[in-house]
């Protein structure tokens, strides 16, 4: 049982870390991974390419606003993604918790809701950015150990059409899909 | 030493939760972070007056004391076993968002500190549609639309809050429990403190006189020559 956790934990941290590109037709629906951004990288496309501004001003806000050193490390972000590859160029889709987010209700009588989150779709061939669009997206994930018995598979969702050239996206918060998080991206 | 009791009182405080967890329980249970306290209405106001909050909300501030008790009843440690914690009962991404923290840093963290990132969040949400939409109005759905009904506006989340100014009507949204804003708003008002006296609401520009500039004019005068007005000391 033991060996089977730490192998289900080296096997998350992999996935999180490297952001595995998946060459997958349409129909095959992929949870998006969760990522934590506390830890500088000069290697992760996410913290390069896809968010590096979100993250300089989530920096900004913790060392001016809240006047709080950050000893090296990035402010607390966190975001979530899904690599596909089309062809040549791979396709990253994030969604990313930052102070742009709504983030439902602050309330002793509410429950977990998604926040709507920037996302962003980059497309990158040979290590360039070709293309980014934004667009607003829904954010949930189950890193909390302490939520509910019924949060603990909060997360969103992609699937990529190439055919259509399209990326489906829903959230799932606790065990239902949000109807309002459900849309369909185009990435041409 | 405190550090240490403060960490074995949160950890006693999760004891249940973690017992659920091994058992495959499915249980959202409420939980305690470090100490717990019994803030009074006048204790979060006057955490409230102290904040970055803006002025014109803290214009009436008795009655977000109260929103503090409605929320936590003074209790800055409590986690209500699935979203929120804290005083004003900050969701898990707001806490990220705004205080820079996870929910145990956030429920440990002292009143005033709690509060300031409240304050954050509030003024964040100020320049939501729904809140600018609501601040227009006079009235809604029969209800005075003051400090309270903004802040309890932003507090169930603008996007909701959005959902209740669409309908025209407080049951436009309502959380699990069926609180709506209305209902918070009311009910952060009947729980301010009863001697709590609220400060002169700080009101926009009205006139000439009032508009804010970069060097006082009482203090720096233009001189007679540059002035398109002169006012002599006898027409004072």
């Amino acid at each position: 049982m033991r060996s089977f956790l730490v192998i289900a934990l080296v096997g998350l941290t992999t996935l999180s870390t490297a952001a595995v590109a998946q060459d997958q037709g349409s129909g095959a629906w992929q949870p998006m991974t969760f990522h934590n951004f506390q830890t500088p990288s000069k290697t992760d496309t996410l913290q390069t390419l896809v968010w590096p501004d979100v993250i300089r001003e989530a920096n900004a806000y913790v060392t001016t606003e809240l006047k709080r050193p950050l000893n090296g490390k990035n402010a607390l972000v966190t975001a979530l993604s899904s690599t596909y590859r089309d062809g040549s160029r791979t396709i990253i889709v994030s969604t990313a918790l930052s102070r742009d987010c709504d983030s439902g209700a602050n309330d002793a009588g509410a429950e977990i809701e998604p926040s709507t989150c920037p996302l962003r779709i980059v497309t990158i061939e040979d290590g360039k950015v070709l293309a980014i669009k934004t667009a607003t997206g829904c954010y949930a994930d189950h890193a909390d150990p302490d939520i509910p018995a019924k949060n603990r598979n909060d997360n969103s969702y992609t699937r990529f059409d190439p055919a259509a050239g399209t990326i489906a996206f829903r959230t799932n918060v606790g065990g239902r899909d949000v109807p309002g998080c459900a849309r369909t991206y185009s990435i041409r | 030493m405190g550090r240490q009791l403060a960490r074995l009182i949160t950890t006693l405080a999760f004891v249940p939760m973690l017992l659920a967890a091994v058992t495959g329980h499915a249980l959202a249970q409420k939980g305690q972070y470090c100490e717990r306290t019994n803030y009074s209405a006048q204790e979060i106001t006057d955490a409230v007056r102290n904040s970055s909050l803006r002025d014109d909300l803290k214009g009436t501030s008795c009655s977000l004391g109260g929103l503090g008790r409605f929320e936590s009843g003074g209790n800055k440690g409590v986690y209500n076993g699935s979203c929120c914690t804290g005083i004003f009962q900050l969701n898990n991404a707001n806490v990220q968002k705004y205080a820079g923290t996870d929910r145990a840093g956030y429920g440990c963290m002292s009143l005033q500190d709690q509060v300031d990132a409240w304050a954050r969040l509030t003024n964040a949400g100020y320049n939501a549609p729904a809140v600018k939409q609501l601040a227009s109005m006079s009235t809604f759905d029969g209800q005075k639309v003051d400090a309270s009904f903004i802040a309890a506006c932003i507090q169930l989340g603008t996007g909701n809050c959005q959902k209740m100014v669409n309908s025209g009507s407080c049951s436009g949204f309502s959380d699990i429990n069926g609180t709506t804003i209305c209902g918070m708003a009311s009910n952060a008002r009947a729980m301010a403190d009863p001697n709590c006296k609220d400060g002169q609401a700080v009101c926009g520009p009205s006139g000439p006189g009032d508009f804010p500039t970069l060097t006082g004019f009482a203090a720096n005068p233009p001189t007679a020559t540059t002035a398109s007005i002169i006012v002599a000391p006898t027409d004072v």
